[in-house]
């Protein structure tokens, strides 16, 4: 399968590829992996003019911590991520989703910061990201701004990039005490499948009970979400089998699936509830409260 | 607009003109005649047109060629030892891991690329490697088993 025609331009710095987005304002795109860009161009649901190599800017391919947080560059590899001892010391849910990614030809080329710019719903990293309270450095030709990661994904492949800016970097902080984590996902097959629908789940907890709780969920509605209420039903309360319970009902109200070939909205909202609550056993369990 | 692509290609430094909308895939087939890096889905999904970029596996149809300026490549072509096979070339014709052969060459780079990194995988850590390349004929069965025989070999040869 052909490509349509593009120019290609390869920006040395970030202001370059700045500037080249906003001289480009209708067909500009930018790429990095272009795994999921290069394929929708491949059947002409997208053909831009010019495609901007974010991959031949220096210095943006580093996994790295840095005082109390992760940061992962624009040009970081999904495989980048996963050789790296500190995410899966300290960030296992990150890797576990990050795993899951289509297979090792893919995620070596790929990167995680393209995939979340994507902005598919059912995006393995942005579910694991979102629970994880990531934040994005955005560049753009006046500078840059931060932005939480739960304000970035605003609609099917729409996200709350601007005219001219790209993310830069990624930054989680890292846990600063024990931290139950969990990533599971449900896909038809075992390799290579976008999951029908991912949840990602980050706990602490004292001796009288759940202390904070974050539910992000990838697949079950128009963008990945974060599950508020059930997070909010969670603080507070002593993570038994009832109220981890009531948590999953509370998903599956909250979540908002489509229907499409693989999948009904009622099967994966059954699906999210038992995923959340497996999800949340497991978390808890890491911690020593199940 | 043709650009230059400065490509080493199995152990040859070339330089190529190309136009900036051609694959990876595209200029190993049709540019550089090198026919061996097969097509099947076109969308990175069945693991046909895997080739190794400085090393490590990508999926040749989804890779924008100006994105592999100054990089090596290496393809089914460039894995033997002039006209002695690969041990994973040969495995897989004694295994009979190979019937009309379009997977072959993506599963024995995606093989190649296990053993070089570990030389002593289990089945599952083997089934797991090429879980992202699909044959449609043999069922996989003689396909592992013909890469847990070359790793065995490969593994007696670095011992020799």
């Amino acid at each position: 399968m052909a490509l349509p025609k593009f120019d290609y331009l390869a920006p040395k710095s970030i202001g370059e590829a700045c500037a080249a987005l906003a001289a480009n304002p209708d067909g500009g795109k930018l790429i990095a992996g272009g795994v999921s860009l290069l394929r929708v161009m491949k059947f002409r649901i997208m053909s831009p003019d010019c495609l901007i190599d974010v991959k031949s800017i220096p210095g943006l391919r580093y996994v790295k911590c840095d005082k109390d947080v992760l940061k992962i560059g624009a040009t970081a590899t999904s495989t980048d991520v996963l050789r790296s001892s500190d995410v899966a010391e300290k960030l296992p849910l990150l890797s576990q989703a990050i795993a899951r990614i289509a297979t090792t030809a893919v995620r070596n080329w790929a990167t995680v910061v393209g995939n979340i710019c994507v902005g598919h719903t059912a995006s393995d990293p942005s579910a694991a990201l979102l629970a994880l309270g990531a934040e994005l450095v955005i560049s753009n030709p006046k500078g840059e701004r931060t932005l939480p990661i739960d304000q970035f994904f605003l609609g099917h492949m729409s996200t709350a990039l601007e005219e001219a800016e790209l993310v830069r970097e990624i930054r989680i902080p890292l846990p600063k005490e024990p931290v139950g984590m969990a990533y599971l996902a449900h896909a038809g097959r075992a390799a290579m499948e976008t999951p029908l629908i991912a949840v990602g789940v980050a706990l602490t907890a004292n001796g009288k009970g759940c202390t904070s709780a974050s539910i992000s969920l990838a697949g079950s509605a128009e963008t990945p979400i974060r599950l508020t209420r059930a997070e909010k039903a969670l603080v507070g309360a002593k993570l038994d089998e009832k109220a981890i319970h009531n948590a999953a009902l509370i998903a599956a109200e909250d979540c908002a699936p489509d229907s499409d070939v693989y999948a009904s909205a009622e099967y994966r909202r059954r699906l999210v509830a038992v995923y959340v609550r497996d999800a949340l056993q497991a978390a808890a369990g890491r911690i020593g409260h199940a | 607009m043709r650009r230059a692509l400065n490509i080493e290609i199995n152990g040859r430094k070339q330089v190529l003109e190309i136009e900036p909308n051609e694959l990876l895939l595209d200029v190993l087939r049709l540019g550089v005649g090198l026919t061996g890096t097969k097509e099947g889905c076109g969308e990175g999904v069945c693991g046909s047109c895997t080739v190794m970029v400085d090393g490590e596996l990508v999926r040749s149809c989804l890779t924008l060629a100006m994105q592999v300026d100054g990089k090596a490549v290496t393809t089914i072509e460039g894995i033997a030892n002039g006209s002695e096979l690969h041990p994973l070339q040969r495995r897989f014709l004694e295994h009979g891991a190979v019937q009309c052969g379009f997977c072959s060459p993506g599963l024995i780079l995606t093989a190649k690329a296990l053993l070089s990194s570990n030389p002593d995988p289990s089945e599952a850590e083997v089934r797991d490697a090429i879980r992202g390349n699909f044959c449609r004929c043999t069922g996989y069965v003689k396909i592992v088993e013909a890469i847990l025989a070359a790793a065995a070999e490969l593994r007696s040869g670095a011992n020799a």
